[in-house]
């Protein structure tokens, strides 16, 4: 394991680091741009040299990745945690639980030992459905028939706990059997041990990088194609029930609101008192939004996900919206946003095109071409990191990732090193 | 240096300690009596923390157990968390039974989120010093009409009946709020389970040995009828108007306790060695208190509660276990009936019994464990209990075979420090076997 340099002043790359991201994610003008990787779980497990399987699977082997992970990466020009999550999104429950409010917190992520409890049907992972060193997967699928729209209309909260989870997970197929009362507790168990391993991670990470808090809240249709019915399904959906998804995406709307009321006061109090910090992150990773034209993302999928973003930023928090593939057709939208109070970190979107077209309206970040950062020649990737930051820096609110996504496993160490150079040269602010 | 020293210390004392107590268990005759006490109330109130966070914060029960452990020279500490067991009923025979020995729970943040009616708590339905108990709040769980379902499938009725109507947050088992507790109960398994790992790490560093016990919860049959499902008093009404169903409800229990025995030992067989190394004694002991044993009428004693329990025992003893079982009560009167389980495989553990007694009718048929009056530690003085350990021990400690308590229920919470010293000094001086 290695440990943190001598010769360095580790508490001033704290400070320094702390008030550069908070000025970017404020949307303001820090001394230079930040870097904030995005390592992939693959790529992780890779660098410190186990199966992901073993990452995915082992607390003990998570925690020495993350320590190692905290350490290699506590270098002037990185500026935040290199976040790897062995864990998917299951916010399903955030819906189903949201009369619990902590529970629908605690339980809104799936590790691999939790697959293996639950057995659900919407994630494959290594060492089970896929090969050892493979990366999780979220497929999702169709866990409620087109017809059953008006209950989860109706009754939301029954609907989704007596017909849809004994649909998804296999262990909870009766859910007053020896079977789910067990797979339950086991799971609750699994839960703590993944919680503990990642405060561990947590405490190594907070010496170097500054903690913000951040709950992940609910894109009203992308939870119904997400969790329930599947992209696919929901496409003809929208042509054949609009009003029935549309229906159900207001009931959706409305609890989500309720959960966001109940979770991010809280997490606002926590990130002053605890983390003295203004910052608090609500996460949004949007799925359906590269898939739907124009016409059906303004019907159906922006209405509901500004109500719930716009409901956030009026309780305290900064929505940390990811839009994944490209979001071209829909950057417009953005500006209907309040100016200033969020943060959109664009997989494909051509990030030029999205500074002509938002301006400083809110903070963006994003990266260079995936294929570039990680597979490219040094030089190159020097040279495209500058001209990016060269081009879109500017005024400020921005934030340097690597690349729009996780970067993959083959991602090579010394391209991330070469663009913290490029960072650090080109990142500056005059 | 003088940690190093410390620690060699207590590893020789550990070692002293368990060898003295593992020849005690055995039925032999160590160099003296060991002191096996078990702690519940008595540490908090000796830290001067309140019974409810005893039974609620892990940390200050912890601390407080700790301080005992310290000031206290016992051979061997018994704890069990916090004031009263919440038992989950046992469904998980077939499947995961890797969980059973993690569902005897004994702390008030389990009350807490299955919100179960058998136990009331410190601090919660009581007075944050008053000791949290068994309460069977509106028992019966199981109807008198439904001892032929109950029989049919023990596991079945147990999982849709018994549990939501015992635990209010399971009442709807396809809810969110069931699904949620049971969650937020693995979540708090797992905080007791480091609890535990923790106590264990400092009571090796005191010199206190490790006691590896059977993995498993098990009882007579008839207390588990009385126990978990009917209650004691529709139980005793049940022997006299409907004999036959609760003979055949007493059956199933028997069948269930097998299979949970078979399990349990293939779970004690498959612990790592490297975690039974942690652990000084490794004999498999079951420990088994008796309820009902006292209340019930003598004509129903051997059909209904003696000789079903005895299959319980067979079975136990056939996979190499020391069945350790606490008799409830003034067990005096039936003390015959013990010499009819297996000799040298049991611990009998008397309450209010009398050991003089006992060792005259039981010989060294089995391993005799107990003390003196729980009165003499609460308002005795230290001379007094000095005398009446001392005498205890010269009555009964021959021919060996012999574990002293403390009082028969131990050190009762109310003890006063001085008396408990006391007893510990008595039992240096007076039980020592030449």
């Amino acid at each position: 394991m290695s440990s943190p340099r001598k010769d360095v002043d580790y508490t001033q790359l704290l400070r320094e680091r702390k008030e550069r991201l908070e000025k970017v994610y404020l949307n303001k003008r820090p001394d230079r741009v930040p870097f904030v990787p995005f390592p992939s779980v693959a790529w992780v497990a890779k660098f410190v040299g186990v199966a992901t399987y073993d990452l995915c699977f082992k607390y003990d082997v998570m925690v020495d990745a993350g320590v190692k992970m905290v350490n290699v990466f506590n270098i002037d020009g990185i500026d935040s945690t290199p976040l790897f999550l062995p864990a998917l999104d299951l916010s399903l429950m955030i819906i189903a639980f949201a009369d619990y409010p902590d529970m629908a917190m605690n339980f809104s992520f799936l590790t691999e030992p939790m697959h293996d409890i639950l057995r659900d049907r919407y994630s494959r992972w290594p060492g089970r459905e896929l090969p050892l060193d493979a990366e999780p997967q979220f497929y999702g699928g169709e866990f409620m028939k087109p017809e059953e729209y008006r209950y989860l209309a109706e009754k939301p909260i029954e609907f989704l706990n007596e017909v849809v989870i004994p649909r998804i997970f296999e262990a909870i197929k009766k859910p007053n059997s020896p079977e789910a009362y067990v797979a339950w507790i086991k799971a609750g168990i699994e839960v703590q041990k993944y919680l503990e391993a990642s405060m561990k991670i947590g405490m190594e990470a907070s010496k170097a990088f500054p903690t913000f808090p951040m709950a992940f809240s609910v894109k009203p249709l992308d939870y119904i194609s997400d969790h329930l019915r599947h992209p696919t399904n929901l496409m003809l959906d929208l042509y054949r029930r609009p009003d029935e998804v549309l229906r159900a995406v207001e009931v959706i709307t409305d609890i989500t609101i309720k959960f966001q009321h109940k979770v991010i006061p809280p997490l606002v109090d926590m990130a002053q008192k605890v983390f003295g910090t203004p910052i608090v992150m609500a996460g949004f990773p949007l799925h359906l939004n590269a898939m739907l034209p124009p016409k059906l993302y303004n019907e159906f999928y922006w209405p509901s996900l500004k109500k719930v973003l716009i409901d956030a930023i009026n309780l305290g928090a900064i929505p940390f919206i990811f839009f994944e593939g490209d979001h071209s057709p829909h950057l417009e939208t953005i500006l209907e946003l309040p100016k200033g109070k969020a943060y959109g970190m664009f997989e494909r979107t051509d990030l030029r095109k999205v500074r002509k077209v938002i301006g400083d309206h809110i903070a963006i970040g994003g990266g260079i071409s995936t294929t570039i950062f990680a597979f490219g020649s040094r030089e190159k990737v020097f040279e495209e990191v500058c001209k990016l930051l060269n081009d879109v820096k500017e005024p400020g609110g921005f934030v340097f990732t690597g690349t729009g996504v996780a970067f993959p496993p083959g991602t090579k160490i010394e391209n991330i090193w070469v663009a913290v150079e490029a960072v650090k040269k080109c990142g500056v602010y005059p | 240096m003088w940690c190093l020293s410390m620690s060699v210390e207590s590893e020789k004392l550990r070692k002293e300690r368990a060898k003295r107590l593992e020849i005690a268990i055995r039925g032999g005759r160590p160099d003296r009596v060991p002191y096996w006490s078990f702690v519940s109330y008595f540490a908090a109130r000796y830290s001067g923390i309140t019974y409810h966070e005893f039974d609620y914060d892990y940390e200050k029960n912890l601390q407080a157990l700790i301080k005992v452990a310290q000031d206290f020279d016992f051979d061997a500490l018994g704890t069990l968390g916090g004031g009263v067991g919440i038992i989950f009923p046992p469904v998980f025979v077939e499947e995961h039974f890797d969980l059973m020995p993690q569902l005897f729970l004994f702390f008030g943040t389990v009350h807490d989120i299955l919100m179960d009616k058998y136990t009331k708590w410190a601090g919660r339905e009581l007075g944050v010093n008053t000791p949290s108990q068994i309460a069977y709040i509106d028992m019966p769980y199981m109807k008198e009409d439904e001892y032929d379902e109950f029989a049919k499938d023990p596991v079945e009725f147990m999982s849709k009946k018994l549990i939501p109507r015992v635990f209010r947050s399971l009442s709807d088992p396809a809810s969110p709020r069931a699904y949620g507790a049971l969650i937020k109960l693995g979540i708090e398994i797992a905080k007791i389970n480091q609890y535990t790992a923790k106590l264990m790490n400092e009571t090796i560093k005191l010199g206190y040995p490790q006691i590896l016990l059977m993995p498993i919860f098990i009882g007579a049959p008839l207390d588990f009828i009385a126990d978990v499902l009917r209650g004691h008093t529709y139980t005793m009404i049940d022997l006299y108007r409907r004999p036959e169903k609760v003979m055949k409800a007493i059956e199933s229990v028997i069948d269930l306790n097998k299979k949970i025995i078979k399990k349990g030992k293939e779970l004690w067989d498959r612990i790592p060695p490297e975690v039974k190394s942690l652990f000084d004694i490794q004999i498999p002991i079951q420990f088994i208190p008796l309820h009902l044993n006292e209340m019930i009428p003598p004509k129903f004693f051997k059909e209904f509660y003696w000789e079903p329990f005895k299959i319980i025992i067979d079975e136990l003893v056939k996979t190499g276990t020391i069945v350790w079982i606490f008799y409830e009560g003034n067990f005096t009167p039936f003390l015959e009936y013990i010499l009819e389980l297996p000799k040298g495989k049991t611990i009998s553990y008397f309450e209010k019994s009398d050991l003089r007694k006992a060792r005259e009718v039981l010989g060294t048929h089995t391993v005799i464990m107990g003390g003196i009056s729980a009165a003499h530690f609460i308002h005795g003085t230290p001379e007094k209990v000095f005398e009446e350990v001392c005498k205890l021990l010269n009555d009964v400690k021959e021919p060996g075979g012999f574990i002293y308590s403390g009082t028969g229920i131990s050190i009762p919470n109310e003890s006063k420090p001085e008396n408990v010293k006391a007893s510990i000094e008595a039992v240096k001086k007076c039980s020592v076997y030449p």
